[in-house]
């Protein structure tokens, strides 16, 4: 197999063990670190998580396939979530989403050609007191406006 | 009066030593020196602490199902994958007083005889994971956790699990299947999970916030929990306002809160001065109350029931006149289509078409007779129909929209537009 973890990585799936009485509990948290690792859950890697489970492929595909966090297709290197649910809806989510979709030339679930940025409407993100809501990556953002959302984009670079 | 945030303004109170300087961990200490599991029990039942997540059931009798069996390993998972839209409680106890929420488990642990316990966050709170990740290091550097607890015999592991984004996580048995590395399909109840949960072991699920309040009730006695709150819903509970107020926020309120004080005194009215429509009181999944209602409600277990709604997470959503409720149906019911794990018919189907008639309406395509349509495929999503209460949660809003505001649908399918002009 051409690919494998990075000996940190590997060291991280290792200390799992302890975590759980059944093994087969490690397979969302591997599944990340294998994001981590790799970018995405291509084929290739959900194939490698397998064999690391010791679990038939298709039984890990149908997890990662199940969860919206586990990409199963290359992202950009700034996953752009823009809360689309009923509080941030109020608070005129949706124009902030089109304004996005605008700027950056793509629509929702799209990532723009210089992989840069990977767009998506979102559900609830758990910030409905400071509507509208986004998370770029692991950093959430609170009241945004059209204009803001351009200063914090400009920010982002290769 | 303030239970759950009575030190959440005190610098540092993130840190064990801050906790401890306000008292943290005192309950625990009592508890493994001085009380057998079964008192610990009864204290909780006593102050009748109901479920915090949405369900409301009592904490105390949830505990008192698992068995005894010492051959049996027994699980406590803490339900933290807070995604009930208009609700952001748990992240803040997660994040800033995370020791309050580590104790309840570690005391909820004791009483049931549970040697492991996992925290499951949801997958987009990297700072609530990280707070608990910190917290439980703390915890086993000053022996609140691991071997030989406060050097007693007790011993106790807790593990942070990050969810991967399923709203479907957040049902007990979807979260335990989730643990399991298997997808978050629900299970069928009965077993419940208190006889057969997670690895078919005994287990407890707890929301964050119920687990965050039982050092305080142990600490003080059921009595003292019971002085605040309504006789059949005692205490305190988060409730999470959001819309355009004025003071949106999360506000600890005794249960029997009126509404009308938590919309216009604690959050300051509308914004604008708008008028308010109506009120989401529980999360998304509650039947919408309109103005009149919401403005004579209060927020407990039993009032919510009788005004036909529900006090559910405690989400409270305000919507003002100038919102049109088919354009909010259509957000409420693409989340729950999106949500929907596809595992019964009713849900998977059910789900899909509500969001397409809906959209329909909403897109001027709207026929006469899709009102009946929607109301008849709700009526066939409840009611036990299902694995879970997804399907009758995807069905409540959808059936309170229709049927309170009925006219605003109407004129969209008689007009073609929307009477409001916004979309």
């Amino acid at each position: 197999m051409s690919i494998h973890f990075s000996e940190k990585a590997m060291k991280e799936f290792k200390s799992m063990e302890p975590f759980f009485d059944n093994p087969r509990s490690k397979l969302v948290p591997t599944l990340y670190l294998a994001q981590r690792e790799f970018g995405h859950l291509s084929p290739e890697v959900i194939e490698y998580v397998a064999n690391l489970m010791n679990l038939p492929p298709a039984k890990v595909l149908e997890v990662a396939s199940f969860y919206t966090m586990l990409h199963k297709k290359p992202v950009g290197k700034y996953e752009i979530q823009v809360c689309t649910n009923v509080t941030c809806s109020m608070m005129k989510s949706r124009e902030l989403l089109s304004h996005v979709e605008k700027r950056l030339k793509i629509k929702s679930g799209e990532t723009t050609p210089d992989k840069l940025f990977t767009l998506r409407r979102e559900e609830c993100l758990g910030g409905c007191d400071k509507a509208p809501t986004i998370r770029i990556n692991n950093t959430y953002h609170y009241k945004v406006t059209p204009e803001k959302i351009d200063e914090i984009l400009s920010r982002y670079k290769k | 009066m303030k239970i759950l945030f009575e030190h959440l303004e005190v610098p540092q109170i993130h840190t064990l030593s801050t906790y401890k300087e306000k008292g943290g961990y005192q309950a625990l200490e009592k508890v493994l020196k001085q009380m057998k599991p079964e008192e610990v029990i009864s204290v909780v039942t006593d102050s009748g602490l109901r479920g915090r997540g949405g369900a409301g059931f009592p904490a105390g009798k949830k505990w008192s199902f698992v068995p005894k069996d010492p051959s049996k390993t027994k699980y406590i998972l803490c339900n933290g994958d807070e995604s009930e839209p208009g609700t952001f409680k748990d992240r803040i106890l997660m994040e800033q007083i995370p020791h309050s929420v580590l104790e309840g488990i570690i005391i909820a642990a004791y009483a049931v005889d549970c040697h492991k316990a996992y925290i499951y966050s949801r997958g987009e709170y990297t700072e609530s994971i990280s707070a608990l990740e910190k917290a439980i290091e703390e915890c086993h550097a000053h022996h609140l956790l691991g071997e030989a607890i406060l050097g007693t015999k007790f011993s106790l592991d807790i593990h942070v699990f990050r969810g991967a984004g399923a709203y479907i996580c957040g049902e007990e048995t979807g979260l335990i299947s989730s643990l399991e590395g298997i997808k978050g399909w629900p299970k069928l109840k009965p077993p419940f999970p208190a006889i057969a949960g997670f690895n078919r072991q005994p287990t407890v699920v707890n929301n964050v916030e119920t687990l965050a309040a039982v050092p305080w009730i142990i600490q003080n006695g059921a009595a003292a929990y019971k002085k605040y709150g309504t006789e059949k819903s005692p205490g305190t509970k988060l409730f999470c306002l959001s819309g355009p107020v004025k003071n949106p926020g999360t506000y600890e309120l005794p249960l029997g809160f009126p509404l009308k004080d938590l919309i216009y005194d604690i959050g300051g009215g509308l914004l604008n001065n708008a008028k308010l429509k109506a009120v989401i009181p529980g999360g998304a999944s509650a039947h919408v109350l309109t103005a009149e209602e919401a403005l004579k409600v209060n927020l407990d277990y039993e009032s919510l029931a009788a005004a036909g709604s529900m006090l559910g997470s405690g989400g409270v959503m305000v919507i003002p006149d100038t919102q049109c409720m088919v354009d909010l149906l259509s957000v409420i019911a693409h989340f729950f289509k999106h949500e929907s794990c596809g595992q019964c018919t009713p849900c998977r189907e059910g789900t899909g078409w509500l969001e397409k008639i809906i959209l329909s309406i909403l897109h001027k395509r709207g026929r006469e007779e899709d009102i009946d349509l929607i109301l008849n495929i709700t009526s066939n999503m409840q009611g036990g129909r299902t694995v879970c209460a997804l399907a009758d949660a995807a069905a409540w809003p959808v059936e309170s929209f229709v049927k309170k505001f009925r006219s605003e649908f109407e004129y969209h399918i008689k007009n073609k537009r929307c009477h409001l002009n916004v979309h």
